[in-house]
């Protein structure tokens, strides 16, 4: 026999374990015999072409277990055979099963696709929100972390830290500040750009997530180098230092200064965001690029609570006492809430949507089952009557809608994994972590349960509902249509038009709400315009004369390159992620009432060219020109907002003086206004205020972004952009590559996709809630097939008939709107607190998808009352 | 049980291991039983029947040594004993007499 031939080795093992299981103590009667049965079975039906072979191969193996090794009177004592018999029986139940499936092709289609569709989805949901908004962050005790919003710093040693008496209160095991940015680091073939993060030595401590190799730095090595330390990710260690076990030894260029490798962190570790390398906070001031605002981040103790370390908190900025800080105090906040409030918006809605689309989804599978057993009933009525225990009918209901479930289950389980994957793929932009969301053992987990509780609720519901009246009792009432049926499946029927109601008007709002916010005016044109960004260290370019320079080489060189039809630059491009620089602003000779707020905006140096290439409107003046050099008179631009702030009269601000600073106050001239530009995109509340300075008067710090306004593909444009730069400063790398409308587009994208997604969702509901509307009506009116025959020959109106049986649809349809307008109402209000400025529940819109359910209730109910009553009374009457 | 006797799938077992001869074992069985009635005949169900048999003493066992069909698997061979021999020629002395009898009543029946 050919190797091929045998069956699985796993299966003989199985076999065999089973056997010796059956066997017990007649083990003289050898397992191996029947093992040899099996293995010729196998290979006979394998010789002849058999296709089901693991099929056969378990039934021959399933009678060997019932039937081998008990005497054949004492088979019924037998320890083993219950159990066997009952394996049997299931058995026999599953093959019933699938045979009742195959004969009623469209309702088994109907029922496997709602319900693998209803599996896949909330699988594909439940899993992203466990990944984003519970699984527990990868650090130890994660949830006694704690950010502390509006904390106080000290800046000793020429250090920023969070301030002493907050890291010394006894509630806290560990208080660090950290910032993110991003450095130069030069020595490999090509200089590098990094993603670094600015943190205090406490970050490692209240983090307590142990070095790979090495430790993290301390306050007394911070003291000891001067700074001159880094910690890198297990990423950038393999990535470019070729995972070199004696890294410690070796030093960073950073921003062309030379660091100590301190230690390298574990896999998987790049808190916050993908940082890939951690620097003390005297490090380098340039890290964070234009500003340094940065978190705090706590561990709370083992045994204090969370509102314990926020009394602490309290307790400290009381004693501390700060009258002249206008906000409030400190105000701590998990970790964990803090990372995904941004995201739970989204999410929320859309695991609601899912909810709603899975409860018309169930609700239509329940009603297809009801009526599928309403349908047996008899059945099941004749075979109680001969003697089937009700338990064994409930086994049976059970086992058929188990077997429902694991074929709608493994289906929809496979969808969901394509789900997620795409989930994966498409919600990178819009959902920060939507690439760690993969497949996996929870998962799976996830989708068992939400296919086992499918399968419990559609076949034990009915299960026990059918089988509940004693088998005399239903046979001497017939077959027909009890009263408690009905009004399961009149209620389901109005559930369904309830639920797909509410679901049209929420979707509906959301949309409005974010096709709204989606179709807000950016204030810049990024169509054609390549944005780049380039570090100047504080190493090399020390002061504002060398950074002037810079730039001024620079736009020449660029304004060069063939297909540049204009180049601007300026400190901070919309779509980064630097924090800006606040900056105060006054008017002089209005002092500022003591009650008034202060006037901030957000500080941003431009070249003449900026404007023009990035297509931002100036609405008043003229935008700045190549007069406006250092040393001649200061001038400033300003964002139509700031111009309103500043003098709320409406008077124009051009000529007019304004100050500004960050400490000392300036005045400067204001020459133009410009359109308020979204630099973060139109969700970030309040009006953009903005203050624009040249850069030859203000040279930015650190960090400088270029607009490229090209007349070809602005890609293209790249290689020529950076032998450009390097023709200037070799030790630079061009960074951050992107055109500005994309940038545009991902401010708006998570929008777009919101709004598709949920109308996608709108459709489907309606879909799903017309086949429910259709199958739960045609069973109703198949079922009362010879009530109408009767009525039809006493000579009933077919016509009276047929509008009697559309009354009914009609009611319960109304029914179900009446109930769907109020919970529309009520679900729109729990949006609003979720969704900002969501947009009230209109109710014309209502009437409108109150409408549309009401023609498909009157279709769904027409096409089988029109079938019914044109039958023929004798064939309705004889079946 | 059918106590000593035969029962009608008891008896399809026996003629089949008679009419094996030596290489009466439960595949084979099971395939001629299978292929000759048209039934779905269950490997079990055969060795449950061989059980009995043996148990009436109609049949009687012992281990052959496996072939490489089997995967070198040893086997247990059947065969009819005396009794068993016996026990089939009465139930077709039986099946006879009550043939010829059906046979005699229908044709006075027609005269």
């Amino acid at each position: 026999m050919t190797p091929g031939q045998t069956p699985p080795r796993w299966f003989l093992a199985v076999s065999r374990t089973l056997l010796r299981w059956r066997l017990g103590r007649r083990q003289d009667a050898g397992a191996e015999q029947y093992l040899g049965d099996l293995s010729e079975l196998w290979a006979g039906r394998r010789a002849a072409g058999c296709r089901t072979l693991l099929f056969r191969g378990a039934r021959d193996l399933m009678s060997l277990l019932l039937h081998v090794g008990a005497e054949p009177s004492a088979i019924q004592q037998d320890a083993h055979w219950g159990f066997l018999a009952g394996v049997h029986t299931m058995w026999h139940d599953m093959r019933y099963s699938f045979r009742l499936m195959r004969r009623q092709p469209v309702f088994s289609a109907m029922t496997l696709v709602t319900l693998t569709l209803g599996i896949a989805v909330s699988t594909g949901i439940f899993t992203s929100v466990d990944r984003l908004l519970w699984r527990p962050l990868p650090f130890p005790a994660a949830d006694r972390l704690v950010l502390v919003a509006n904390p106080a710093y000290s800046f000793g040693d020429n250090r920023m830290n969070p301030a002493r008496g907050m890291i010394e209160l006894p509630v806290f095991a560990g208080v660090g500040l950290y910032a993110e940015g991003g450095v130069n680091v030069d020595g490999f073939a090509n200089p590098v750009r990094a993603t670094a993060t600015v943190a205090s030595p406490g970050f490692f401590t209240a983090l307590a997530v142990p070095a790979h190799i090495g430790r993290p730095y301390t306050v007394e090595d911070d003291v000891a180098t001067a700074n001159a330390l880094v910690v890198i990710s297990d990423g950038f260690w393999r990535r470019y230092l070729g995972g070199d076990p004696n890294v410690l030894e070796r030093r960073l260029s950073i921003n062309r200064r030379p660091f100590r490798i301190m230690a390298v962190m574990p896999e998987g570790f790049s808190f916050p965001g993908t940082t890939e390398l951690w620097l003390p906070s005297g490090a380098d001031l340039q890290v964070t690029g234009q500003g340094f605002a940065p978190m705090v981040i706590a561990r709370i103790k083992t045994g204090v609570t969370f509102d314990q370390a926020q009394a602490a908190l309290d307790a400290f900025d009381l004693e501390r006492g700060a009258p002249e800080r206008e906000d409030q105090g400190p105000r701590l906040t998990g970790l964990q809430d803090s990372l995904t409030s941004q995201v739970r918006p989204t999410l929320l809605l859309l695991a609601i949507s899912v909810g709603l689309v899975l409860l018309v989804a169930t609700t239509n599978v329940a009603g297809l089952l009801l009526a599928r057993v309403a349908r047996r009933q008899s059945e099941f009525v004749l075979r109680r009557a001969l003697g089937a225990s009700r338990r064994r009918l409930i086994q049976f209901m059970a086992i058929d809608a188990g077997c429902h479930a694991v074929v709608a289950g493994a289906a929809g389980t496979a969808l969901s994994v394509l789900v997620l994957q795409a989930f994966s793929v498409f919600g990178r932009q819009w959902l920060p972590g939507a690439a760690a969301i993969g497949v996996d053992s929870r998962m799976l987990w996830i989708a068992l349960g939400v296919s086992a509780c499918s399968a419990l609720l559609f076949g034990l519901a009915p299960g026990l509902a059918v089988t509940a009246r004693p088998a005399a009792h239903a046979l001497r009432g017939g077959v027909t249509d009890g009263r408690g049926w009905r009004w399961t499946r009149h209620g389901l029927v109005v559930g369904q038009v309830a639920c797909a109601l509410i679901l049209l008007t929420v979707t509906t709002a959301t949309t409005a709400t974010m096709r709204r916010l989606a179709s807000v005016d950016l204030a810049f044109d990024g169509r054609g315009v390549l944005g780049l960004d380039v570090t100047l260290p504080t190493a090399t370019y020390e002061g504002p004369q060398p950074a002037s320079l810079f730039v001024d080489q620079a736009l020449a060189q660029l304004r060069a390159l063939p297909g540049v039809a204009s180049v601007g630059a300026t400190g901070m491009l919309p779509g980064d992620v630097s924090t800006g620089i606040g900056v105060t602003l006054g008017v002089p000779g209005q002092p500022r009432a003591d009650d008034a707020p202060p006037r901030f905006a957000t500080f941003l140096s431009a070249t003449p060219g900026y404007f023009a290439s990035m297509g931002i409107e100036v609405v008043e003046g003229r935008p700045f020109t190549e007069h406006d050099r250092r040393g001649s008179p200061p001038v400033a631009i300003l964002s139509e907002s700031t111009a309103r702030l500043l003098w709320p009269d409406g008077r124009s601000p051009i000529g007019l003086q304004v100050e500004s600073g960050f400490g000392t106050m300036a005045s400067a001239e204001v020459v133009g206004v410009v359109r308020n530009v979204s630099l973060r995109g139109p969700e970030v509340p309040g009006r953009p205020m903005h203050f624009y300075r040249p850069i030859a008067q203000h040279p930015p710090f650190g960090n400088v972004s270029f607009a490229l306004k090209t007349t070809g593909d602005p890609l293209a444009m790249a290689p020529a952009v950076r032998a450009a730069i390097a023709a200037i400063d070799p030790t630079l790398p061009v960074y951050n590559l992107r055109l500005m409308a994309d940038i545009a587009d991902g401010f708006l994208a998570t929008r777009r996709l919101a709004i598709v997604v949920l109308g996608g969702f709108a459709l489907l509901t309606l879909v799903l809630a017309g086949v429910g509307l259709y199958g739960v009506l045609a069973q109703v009116i198949e079922q009362q097939t010879r009530e109408i025959g009767i009525r039809v020959a006493l000579g009933a109106d077919p016509h009276r008939v047929r509008r009697g049986i559309v009354g009914v649809a009609l009611r319960l349809a109304m029914t179900g709107i009446v109930i769907g307008a109020a919970g529309s109402k009520m679900a729109a209000s729990l949006l609003a607190a979720y969704v900002p400025r969501m947009d009230a529940v209109a109710w014309p819109m209502m009437a409108a998808h109150a409408g549309v359910i009401l023609v498909i209730s009157l279709a769904a109910s027409w096409v089988p009352a029109r079938r019914a009553s044109a039958i023929d009374p004798i064939i309705a009457l004889r079946d | 049980m059918k106590g000593d006797h035969l029962g009608e799938f008891e008896e399809l077992v026996l003629l089949t291991v008679r009419g094996l001869d030596a290489d009466a074992y439960g595949v084979p069985v099971q395939q001629v039983l299978a292929r000759d009635t048209s039934r779905d005949v269950s490997i079990g169900a055969v060795y449950a029947a061989l059980a009995r048999l043996e148990t009436k003493g109609l049949v009687r066992s012992r281990m052959a040594p496996g072939t490489a069909m089997r995967g070198g698997q040893s086997r247990r061979a059947f065969a009819i004993t005396p009794a068993g021999v016996q026990a089939l020629d009465s139930m077709q002395q039986v099946r006879l007499r009550l043939r010829r009898a059906a046979a005699y009543r229908e044709v006075r029946l027609r005269s």
